[in-house]
This record gives structure tokens, C-alpha cells and sequence, in this order.
């Protein structure tokens, strides 16, 4: 596949993966280098994609990749979580802030889910494919994720 | 299992960090292009990598003099390109000093507003050089308290040295109308935002409460202000104003998808259904209100609504104030529809007198800047021509994409193009080009990053634009044609 041919059949991929990363990270400045480092990992990896198998879950499935490995670069991951937490404090309290922080603490993979399905509106058949996971699991994996944010806000709301 | 209510906020959180990012296509394209010209690995280890280290420290010192070389220049002039212009009254201080960016027309960074915090500019009524209609627009967007969404309207007749503020606009402003004058005006928009139930599957068993659209009324130039409302119970869609009292508003309930027709003829104090729009089943009508100008009206009779720009390229026309309406496809030859469809200028057709008109057509999706091309119209928008394609430089545009077209008339059209980064993660290369014969021939200069164009002359256009790697939206003119432009210092945000 040549290098034109390649960037056609990522076009319809590049938007629902700015979305992902968007929502994964939190910061469309770090999501843009995220999209494109995952398009480059994606060129240099493409004899990997079977023929005739569909592009975009397996794009999607290295731009999350690539979200996973945001936050393990620990400064970015300590400094950027450090900086809500300040925000949250001061007073700025509304509930969406809330949620977003509670989202970026949950682990890569409840997050993943969540975004995937909920911001991409992925059906959990697709969210598996994308994951790599059985939609068993990957059901599971949602409404445990769901869960862990109602009780988090709650507690939050309580102490309050 | 899930309550919709969680799902509903997740969404809203997650729209609330995610902006359009339609510039990211050529980002990645130029990622790759880079990556796929890339040798060999091993090739590179042994050859390359060695003469990179070695060439690295000659290329960053010619950069760094290149860089302070241009800084000097900047400083040097008084206006663009490259000068920084005087900052205004009221202008934040302790702004970082301009630096210029290679391909890039450094404007100084006087003030803008943050997006990131939701404080957008939007441009009014421009009608010289120096008398100009602002709002300074703040909205955390969907859920927000009551109170919380509104725009502050200033106008300044010294060409941006002063700002007076001539109304807070409570709810999101979304357009004005003046008499020539300026003594008879109407200024618009919607209560409040309100979350798109019909994109929320299975969540509209509870129904957003309406959000009526709302109308203010001005007979002294701004000095005074009386506001009136549409009908209770019933949503705005889109609203537009002829003049000062003539005005029409598509109604929608809070649950479903019809969406009605409404007039005014005493700047929305009564108002009297007119008819139904009933949109082609395959044309993408969003599920809400949104400030993008898709309704507008030409005269008492006709009436043009522009679903949003997307695959199937139709427009709905009406003769008869809106009372019926007719579905008008745009022929779309070979090379126009891109991969992603047609986009069109945002703000619709522009009809200019006894029913002629432009419209502006370019594919969607990566380089689209090769392929623009203009629609013309003799009957207010009922039939349009085959569309000619713009003979715009194509150093201009090749791998570029179209920001906006805006037309002044039947021969003086402006364009606004994006260029490709020259490097990854690289600044873009922001043009406009602009044409005084009708498209025949073009005349292509760096600009600010045009997010919205104002001409109120030919000569003098104001532009709402962003500096490269910042979330600012600023403030510019040029009083000649682009060749120069000068920035100007907005009135400071509201802190909230």
C-alpha cells in the first residue's frame, strides 16, 4: 500500500480518533501529537493489518495504545493531574469538572470503554474489536466502569 | 443499568474537551508523508542518524539567527506584516512579546480571548475601517445555570482605540441587523443551550425545558434596548431578521423534530406561524440551535435555509416568506464531492441584489484548497449554475484547505486558506487570497489564521483570527486589501 493510498483510508479514521484521544488525555494539544504519532506507528506497522480487515478498529486500537503510554511518561501524567486537583479545590466545582476528573482516574481501560462507547457512540460489539477483548468482558468492563463513577461523585457529594 | 442521566453528563463532559480539530488531517498527512520518505532503519542507524547529529547544531544555529533576524524586522515596522501595532485602551498588558514563525504573519499578541474557558469573539456590523460591532460571547455550554450564558455587545467608532459597551445579551447571541444608519437595529440569538435530546438515545422521556429564541430592539443606535421573546413552549432553531422589525424563527418543541415557521413584523413582540420545513430526509439537520447563519432572508418574500454542509448538497429556498418551501440540489461534477462530501461557507449563500447570488462549494476533507469552486445565482436561490472552478493560485492552495470564502460583491471575493505545516507538529501557513475581477484573477498574501471575515468595504476587511499554538481568538484589520493588517486590543474578558 502506497503512502496515499494509505492516508485515504485513514481520512474517515482521523476524526473519531481525535475523539478518542480527546477523551482519553483530556488536552486536544496532546491529543493532535497522540492522533499523529499513532498515524506514523500505524504506517510503519501496516503489513500487520490482515487483508480485507477493517481499518479504523485497528487505528483506534493503536491511537489508544498510544493514550496508555501518555500517561505512563510520569510527569506529564503527575503534572496534569496535579493541576486539577488544584482547580477542584479553589472553588471551581461544577459537575462536569467533577466528572472529567473522576474519569481521569479511573485505569486506562475503564476509561477506554467509556470513551469509546459513550463519546464515539461505539456499539460494545465494535468497543471489543477495538479493545481486543470478548464483549462479555468488555460489557462487563462498562457498567463496573459506570459504577466506580457514581460511587467516587457520590462520596464526593457527601462529604461535601 | 445505566442511568441516562450518567451517560447524558458523560457526553457533555467529554464534548466539553474534545474542539474540532479540522486542521489534524494535515497534520497526519504531513506525518506521514515525512515518516513513508523515511530510509530503511537499519540504513538510517549506520548513515544517517551520524550526519543528522552532525548537521544538527549548523541547521538550530542558522534557525536561531533567522529567528532573531525576523524579531528585529517585527519590531522595526508599525503595522503587518511583521509589526506590531499599538495596543488600544483596555488592553490586557503583560501579553508575550510576538514572535514570528517562519511562513507565518507574526501579528503581535495584544489581547484575544480564551476558548478554553469559554470567551469567543464574534464580529458584528463592520462598516469602515473604523466603526465596528463586537460580542464578547461567554457559554460553558450545555447545562449551564441560568445566568451563566450571555454576551456582552460593544461597538467603537475609532477603529478598536475604544470600546463602548452597548448591551449585556442575556442567552447565546447568534447575529445583528442595522439600518444603514446604525439608528434601527435588532440583535438575536437563543435563551440558553440546551443538550440535543434527539441525539441522546432513549433520553428524551424527560424533555429539555424549551429554549425560546429572544430579541432586542434598538431605535437610537444602541442607547436603548427593548427585549421581547418567540412563543412560550416552543424552541429556536434558527432565527433571522430582514431589518429591524421583519423577522422570521424556526420553532421546534423540545421533543421531536418538526420544526416550524414563525414571522414578526415588530422585532418579535407578536408573532404568526407561517408554514412548516420539512427537510429532505437524507440532509443533515442538527439536533439543535447553533449561530452558523442557515437561515436567511433576502426580502419580504424569499428566504434561503442551508442544512449543514455535508454529503448531500441541498439548500430549501421559499418565494413566499415561508410558507412553503422547495428543496434545491446543487449538481456536484466530478472532483468537488471530496471523501468527506461538499462543505460549503459557513455562513450560506450570499445574495446581493434583484436576486443574484454566490455560493461557495470546496470538497471536504484533506486538499481542498485545489478545488474551489462558486455557484451563481439570478433567482435568489431557486436554480444555480454549474459550478466554475476558481483558477486560485495553486501555490496558494495545493494541500491546503479553505477556512472561508466571504464575497463582497459580484467581483471582490476573499479567501481564506490554510497551508500545510512544513514540519510536523510545525506551524501552518495561514494565506488569504482575494480577487477584485470575479475569480479571473487572484492575488495571494500571508494572513492571520481567518477564522471569520467582515468586509465593509472591498479595501477593508476586519477578521476574527487565532494565533498559531494558542487557543486566543483576536481582533485584526486591513484597510488594504490584506497587504497590511493591524491587531487590535478587544475589551477585556469578564472574569468569572
Amino acid at each position: 500500500m502506497d503512502v496515499a493510498s494509505f492516508e485515504l483510508a485513514l481520512e474517515e479514521a482521523i476524526g473519531p480518533a481525535h475523539r478518542l484521544a480527546c477523551g482519553m488525555v483530556h488536552d486536544p494539544q496532546a491529543a493532535e501529537d497522540l492522533v499523529q504519532e499513532a498515524a506514523v506507528k500505524a504506517w510503519r506497522k501496516r503489513h500487520q493489518l490482515r487483508p480485507g480487515a477493517p481499518l479504523r478498529p485497528w487505528f483506534l486500537g493503536i491511537v489508544a495504545n498510544e493514550c496508555r503510554a501518555h500517561f505512563r511518561l510520569r510527569w506529564t501524567s503527575v503534572l496534569k493531574r496535579a493541576e486539577l486537583a488544584v482547580e477542584s479545590s479553589s472553588g471551581d466545582l461544577d459537575a462536569l469538572a467533577d466528572l472529567r476528573r473522576e474519569l481521569l482516574r479511573l485505569g486506562a481501560d475503564d476509561r477506554l470503554v467509556i470513551v469509546l462507547h459513550v463519546h464515539l457512540d461505539m456499539s460494545l460489539e465494535d468497543v471489543a474489536a477495538v479493545m481486543g477483548k470478548s464483549l462479555s468482558a468488555v460489557r462487563g468492563r462498562f457498567y463496573r466502569a459506570i459504577r466506580k463513577l457514581r460511587i467516587r461523585l457520590e462520596l464526593q457529594e457527601a462529604v461535601r | 443499568m445505566t442511568d441516562h442521566r450518567d451517560i447524558r453528563q458523560l457526553r457533555a463532559a467529554l464534548d466539553e474537551v474534545t474542539p474540532a480539530a479540522p486542521h489534524l488531517s494535515h497534520l497526519v498527512r504531513a506525518a506521514l508523508r515525512e515518516a513513508a520518505a523515511e530510509p530503511p532503519r537499519s540504513f538510517r542507524r549506520r548513515f544517517v542518524m551520524p550526519a543528522v547529529g552532525a548537521s544538527a547544531l549548523a541547521v538550530a544555529l542558522i534557525v536561531a539567527l533567522t529567528v532573531s533576524l525576523i524579531i528585529r524586522a517585527n519590531h522595526a515596522a508599525s503595522t503587518v506584516p511583521g509589526g506590531p501595532a499599538q495596543p488600544a485602551s483596555g488592553a490586557r498588558t503583560g501579553s508575550p512579546p510576538p514572535t514570528a514563525v517562519p511562513g507565518q504573519l507574526a501579528l503581535p499578541a495584544v489581547n484575544g480571548y480564551d476558548v478554553g474557558r469559554q470567551d469567543t469573539l464574534s464580529l458584528g456590523r463592520a462598516t469602515s475601517a473604523t466603526d465596528v460591532w463586537i460580542v464578547q460571547k461567554h457559554s460553558p455550554g450545555f447545562f449551564a445555570k441560568p445566568g451563566e450564558t450571555f454576551g456582552i455587545v460593544y461597538h467603537s467608532t475609532d477603529g478598536g482605540a475604544t470600546w463602548t459597551q452597548k448591551l449585556r445579551f442575556e442567552g447565546e447571541y447568534d447575529w445583528m441587523r442595522f439600518s444603514a444608519d446604525g439608528v434601527n437595529g435588532a440583535i438575536w440569538g437563543v435563551t440558553e443551550r440546551v443538550p440535543p435530546c434527539s441525539r441522546l438515545p432513549g433520553d428524551c422521556s424527560t424533555a429539555p425545558p424549551p429554549a425560546p429564541g429572544i430579541v432586542y430592539r434598538t431605535a437610537d443606535g444602541g442607547e436603548h434596548w427593548t427585549s421581547s421573546r418567540t412563543p412560550d413552549g416552543l424552541s429556536l432553531y434558527q432565527m433571522d431578521f430582514l431589518d429591524a422589525d421583519r423577522g422570521w424563527a424556526i420553532l421546534h418543541p423540545p421533543v421531536g423534530t418538526a420544526l416550524d415557521v414563525y414571522a414578526t413584523v415588530d422585532a418579535g413582540r407578536t408573532w404568526q406561524k407561517r408554514g412548516a420545513l420539512a427537510p429532505p430526509a437524507n440532509v443533515v439537520i442538527p439536533a439543535t440551535f447553533g449561530s452558523s447563519r442557515r437561515l436567511q432572508f433576502f426580502d419580504a418574500q424569499h428566504g434561503i435555509f442551508q442544512p449543514a454542509p455535508g454529503a448531500a448538497a441541498a439548500l430549501m429556498t421559499t418565494g413566499d416568506g415561508g410558507r412553503t418551501w422547495q428543496r434545491v440540489d446543487l449538481t456536484t461534477p466530478g472532483g468537488l464531492a471530496g471523501p468527506s462530501g461538499l462543505a460549503r461557507s459557513a455562513n450560506g449563500p450570499t445574495i446581493l441584489s434583484n436576486g443574484t447570488g454566490l455560493l461557495a462549494a470546496w470538497p471536504a476533507g484533506p486538499q481542498t484548497g485545489s478545488n474551489v469552486s462558486v455557484y451563481t445565482t439570478t433567482d435568489y436561490g431557486r436554480t444555480w449554475s454549474t459550478p466554475r472552478h476558481l483558477p486560485v493560485p495553486e501555490s496558494a492552495l495545493t494541500n491546503g484547505f479553505v477556512l472561508g470564502v466571504t464575497f463582497f460583491d459580484t467581483n471582490h471575493w476573499w479567501i481564506a486558506i490554510e497551508g500545510p505545516p512544513a514540519r510536523q507538529n510545525g506551524p501552518t501557513s495561514p494565506r488569504a487570497s482575494f480577487t477584485a475581477d470575479g475569480g479571473r484573477t487572484w492575488k495571494t498574501l500571508a494572513s492571520p489564521r481567518i477564522l471569520d471575515l467582515v468586509l465593509a468595504s472591498p479595501d477593508v476587511g476586519w477578521t476574527e483570527y487565532q494565533q498559531w499554538n494558542s487557543g486566543l481568538t483576536n481582533l485584526a484589520v486591513t484597510r488594504d486589501r490584506g497587504a497590511h493588517w493591524t491587531a487590535i486590543a478587544l475589551p477585556p474578558a469578564v472574569d468569572r
